[in-house]
């Protein structure tokens, strides 16, 4: 079978740049885990590797852990103070390298009353819609992004739809009709 | 001419019914097609199924060519202010019919993203369930509007 992923032999070299880095594999694929504070080097590391240059985004997303029972986070059981715990998102990049047909996955942690993970925008061009819809689907923000807004939202929407915490048939009322004449765009 | 000439030659009705009748056999539809209904509607709007052959056979690409809108999908809360400009800008008299149980009520839709039915943001005249529907009920909504037409007062 032919190989798409980096596992933990392929890449020795993270490994000693980065030795506090988690590793699981599922599936036959990797789960490289880090802390938040590593990203920048992180996103350098992959952007300028000399074997396997990362110069594919392929995606960000999240994951809300609230109330849930995931072994990886024993601690968060959807209780007050959970809502605010500094591990409640995870937030996992994709990279692929075109080159050498390889893709590696990382996940690193955010919380807190205002989660924020630094933008790999400056970086991968392909994050600014992708971090565009992290935030508005989780409410994580991205600092040095260039123009953190919603994107499937409308502005008016009031919270953000993907967090558990968020009612499960929670409506809000409709979008008011706008004037043609007073838009700008 | 005698009598009985004119009554071979001439029919008498009310106006209302008259224009009810020509109105209900020229119907300009216009179609909101926002999800998987629209490609059921493909197929009824096409040759197999036909609806020209109730007098609804022009897809309009202007609302304000139309007189029949037709809600093919799923409403969504951001796209609602958008079927509401495009309801106005058709000309009276106006018709409206929801196509699929998505734009009835909704349909297995409820969440944050989805109008509970298009009837929460314009006036709909007919609904066709289904998920999406046979082009038969689909045939069927439009004679229930041809039906609805034809009974009813027409302003001038």
């Amino acid at each position: 079978m032919e190989k798409y992923w980096l596992l933990k032999d392929d890449i020795p070299d993270f490994f000693e740049k980065f030795p506090h880095a988690g590793y699981t594999e599922q599936f036959g694929q990797p789960n490289v885990r880090i802390p938040k504070e590593d990203l920048a080097e992180l996103f350098d590391f992959w952007k300028n590797h000399s074997k396997y240059p990362m110069d594919m985004l392929l995606d960000i997303t999240a994951v809300d852990y609230l109330s849930s029972d995931f072994a990886e986070k024993p601690n968060l059981t959807g209780r007050e103070e959970d809502l605010y715990s500094e591990t409640r998102f995870d937030v996992v990049y994709h990279f692929y390298s075109v080159s050498t047909n390889r893709r590696i996955r990382v996940i690193t942690s955010c919380g807190g009353e205002h989660p924020e993970v630094l933008s790999s925008y400056a970086w991968w061009k392909a994050a600014y819609y992708i971090e565009r819809e992290v935030w508005d689907m989780f409410g994580i923000k991205f600092t040095n992004h260039p123009e953190l807004r919603r994107v499937l939202m409308y502005e008016e929407f009031e919270g953000h739809p993907l967090r558990k915490d968020y009612p499960l048939m929670g409506e809000q009322p409709r979008v008011k009709l706008r004037n043609p004449e007073q838009e700008n765009d | 001419m005698s009598e009985d000439k004119i009554l071979d030659n001439v029919i008498t009705t009310r106006m209302d019914k008259f224009i009810g009748w020509a109105r209900s056999y020229s119907l300009w539809q216009y179609v909101f097609g926002t999800a998987c209904c629209a490609m059921e509607f493909m197929s009824v709007s096409s040759s197999h199924y036909d609806t020209d052959r109730f007098g609804a056979a022009m897809p309009r690409y202007s609302p304000r060519q139309s007189d029949m809108l037709m809600i093919v999908g799923t409403i969504t809360h951001k796209q609602a202010p958008v079927l509401r400009r495009v309801w106005e800008q058709m000309a009276e008299p106006k018709y409206v019919v929801a196509v699929g149980a998505c734009a009835v009520s909704g349909g297995f839709y409820r969440n944050y993203a989805v109008v509970q039915g298009a009837d929460r943001v314009i006036p709909v005249d007919v609904y066709v369930p289904g998920c999406p529907p046979r082009p038969e009920m689909i045939l069927d909504g439009i004679m229930a509007l041809q039906e609805k037409i034809r009974n009813s007062k027409q302003y001038l």
